[in-house]
């Protein structure tokens, strides 16, 4: 892995500090991308112990957080970084939290698995929202990828892949409507499986958010609550 | 209790800037409950007027959050603070953040309103 941003430092505890610091995030944010993973297993399959695996996981990824938090918090306080090293640390403070909340949407999803297993009438299709399952978890593992390597070339890929999202998101969301309208005992369901996807739609944002810190991170710019556009225009200049 | 200790520091200047970021997280404070208020009462009436209202006005709330996260990175790089004063700042940035996110929850709110009034049939 590339060091050269974090392993510069005249004390080596200082570097080796930062470094655990980043294995840290990379391990949460693993843990995370498992739990999409096995959620979405729980959710097609209907297999509830790997819903209840899901559910009872999450603690642990609460742990993580509450973990690199406290030694962010004392990093600042003992070494007084300024600059990048600064940076990295209140961005990891960031991160952190859009991970947490990432997996406790995992977690949702597995509590919806268990609520839409438990249901009449397994007529769904779960071929788009897998394909959507898929895109944001490529969008999160691209932006950990970024992170690892301290890096935001190719940062506005990541971040332009959400309108595809948002646009498989709507449709799903009408064909749910449709399904509503023409029979309510779909009702039900129908909204169990909207609230997956809004879920989905969720993950997708947090990894873009994410992707917001790391630029902030590198260039200390405050990139947030920028259209895709401005954000491109912005990563040119 | 003066959480921010905004009166305790040797520089004056230092009390000066958290009393400023104090002062700023309370007006956001109160701008995203306007927020909600507004919001609720866009959806409760159908007022369009309103919900757009809720809309325009999230810019400014993301705006606070940018201010402020940023004077809370600079204070902390420039002061150096330790112990009660670099916890109360790291608090801070994650104040802003859940301020910014119940605004955004205003602003779903807004939005479901205009949906729904687009999607009214038309003989109601």
């Amino acid at each position: 892995m590339d060091n050269s941003k974090i392993a510069h430092h005249i004390s080596e505890n200082f570097n080796k500090e930062l470094e655990d610091i980043r294995n840290k995030v990379l391990a949460m944010g693993g843990l995370v991308e498992q739990q999409i993973q096995q959620s979405m297993v729980a959710l097609t399959t209907g297999d509830m112990e790997v819903a209840e695996l899901v559910i009872k996981q999450d603690n642990q990824i609460d742990a993580l957080e509450m973990l690199i938090d406290a030694e962010c918090t004392q990093i600042i306080a003992l070494r007084q970084p300024a600059a990048f090293d600064l940076r990295l640390l209140l961005t990891v403070l960031s991160v952190i939290n859009e991970l947490e909340r990432v997996g406790d949407l995992a977690e949702r999803i597995a509590k919806l698995a268990i609520q839409l297993s438990s249901n009449e009438g397994k007529n769904d299709n779960y071929h788009e929202l897998l394909h959507m399952a898929e895109l944001v978890q490529d969008m999160l593992h691209s932006a950990l990828d970024s992170f690892a390597r301290m890096t935001i070339d190719g940062i506005t890929d990541i971040t332009g892949r959400d309108e595809q999202v948002d646009r498989e998101y709507a449709s799903i969301i009408r064909q749910l409507i449709t399904r509503m309208m023409e029979d309510p005992r779909n009702i039900t369901r129908s909204l169990d499986m909207l609230w997956t996807v809004r879920a989905l739609e969720r993950i997708g944002d947090h990894a873009c958010y994410i992707c917001e810190h790391l630029i902030y991170m590198v260039k200390g710019e405050d990139v947030r609550h920028l259209t895709q556009a401005e954000l491109e225009q912005k990563m040119k200049g | 209790m003066n959480r921010f200790n905004t009166a305790n520091h040797i520089s004056a200047q230092f009390d000066k800037e958290l009393e400023s970021i104090r002062e700023q997280v309370s007006t956001m404070g109160d701008l995203v409950q306007k927020q909600i208020t507004l919001a609720v009462e866009a959806f409760t009436t159908g007022s369009i007027d309103l919900a757009m209202q809720v809309l325009r006005q999230d810019d400014i709330i993301d705006e606070f959050e940018a201010a402020i996260d940023g004077d809370c990175a600079k204070v902390i790089a420039l002061r150096q603070p330790t112990g009660h004063d670099l916890r109360l700042l790291i608090s801070v940035i994650k104040i802003t953040g859940e301020l910014e996110s119940i605004a955004a929850k205003a602003e779903g709110i807004a939005d479901i309103t205009i949906q729904l009034n687009n999607s009214l049939p038309a003989d109601t």
